[in-house]
């Protein structure tokens, strides 16, 4: 609906001011959004990124592959986040899964958990809760290794682990504390307190 | 032991080796091995799989190794010892070797080596082909047909 003219304000009657009156007002709201900002808008994505810990680097959906000295393929470490510091010699990983080579061309062993902590100087990788290892043989088939934390030693080559640990083949469940594995033998030893059920059918 | 038995061989131990490459599991420390009632003790134990991954063979070692078996239906009480206690699945039978002595219903064997039928629950001992002093003793208790048992 239009006003009739001798309704509006003289200053309104005619366009031209009331056009620059009204770019006057956007432009004083403009500056008091402005002002009124105390901090300076910063883009946070980088420190968001980095995380908490503040790690001298990091990388996303990480690979980390080890060969030997003829260039085969020794390990294989994938994780969801690898986060690096220097000083400490650490790299903290969550969510690692392993893939140990054995050396005859025997099964490899797949190792994973919730966490893990990589010592890249002597080539160590400790996983934490949940730790399932899986490694299979043609003669007892999958056996899968369960414990809540072992240690994966590439120079030895072998995986450890001083907590209680189930092993589980299509045949037997045994019990333990303690065990070692040597990856390239295909054998294990297990410490302590070992309780072994056969099923025979 | 019944390595066809739906009941699980439990075994017990203080430590452990599992090697695939040799298909044997390894039991040493106080070793305890049982099925249902059957005993078996031993210093050492290993565990023999066959093709099928099942159990098929079992060795013990002791100073000595012991067997115990209750009574059941199928027969009388048997407790027998030796420093080797052989288990041989496919055939249903524990040899003892070395010093060996079993005690069934009263009725003792010793010898160097004696075959003990777990299914026919007989008894065969025999002494060692390479000591001539070495000789085996049966005591039978009076009042029984002892036809099952025999020895050479």
């Amino acid at each position: 609906m239009k006003l009739p003219e001798w309704m509006l304000p003289a200053w309104l009657r005619d366009r031209s001011i009331a056009l620059w009156g009204i770019v006057g007002v956007v432009l004083l709201g403009l500056a008091l959004l402005v002002l009124q900002e105390d901090d300076p808008i910063r883009d946070t994505t980088a420190t968001d990124l980095r995380g908490p810990q503040k790690p001298d680097g990091f990388v996303v959906n990480a690979t980390f592959r080890a060969f030997d000295s003829e260039g085969r393929l020794k390990s294989r470490i994938r994780t969801r986040r690898a986060e690096q510091f220097q000083d400490e010699n650490r790299v903290t990983m969550e969510r690692p899964r392993a893939m140990l080579m054995a050396r005859d061309g025997g099964a490899p062993w797949f190792v994973r958990s919730r966490t893990g902590l990589y010592r890249p100087d002597v080539a160590k990788l400790m996983l934490e809760k949940d730790v399932r290892a899986r490694h299979s043989s043609t003669e007892r088939g999958d056996v899968l290794i369960l414990s809540e934390r072992m240690t994966l030693d590439n120079n030895e080559r072998i995986v450890q682990t001083d907590a209680p640990v189930t092993l589980i083949d299509r045949s037997s469940v045994t019990n333990a504390v303690g065990m070692t594995g040597w990856i390239d033998e295909r054998a294990v030893r297990l410490e302590n307190d070992v309780r072994s059920r056969y099923f025979n059918r | 032991f019944n390595l066809d038995s739906d009941k699980p061989i439990r075994v017990e131990s203080d430590n452990a080796r599992l090697d695939d490459q040799e298909g044997t599991a390894t039991y040493t420390g106080s070793v305890r091995v049982t099925q249902g009632e059957a005993l078996l003790t031993a210093d050492r134990v290993v565990l023999f799989r066959g093709e099928a991954q099942s159990l098929n063979r079992m060795e013990a070692t002791g100073e000595p190794a012991t067997y115990e078996q209750p009574e059941t239906e199928q027969g009388p009480a048997v407790y027998a010892e030796g420093r080797t206690i052989i288990y041989q699945a496919d055939e249903e039978r524990i040899t003892f070797e070395r010093e060996a002595f079993i005690r069934q219903q009263g009725d003792t064997f010793r010898g160097n080596r004696i075959v003990y039928d777990v299914a026919e629950r007989v008894v065969t001992a025999s002494s060692s082909e390479d000591d001539a002093d070495d000789r085996v003793e049966m005591t039978i208790q009076p009042g029984r047909d002892s036809g099952n048992d025999n020895s050479n």
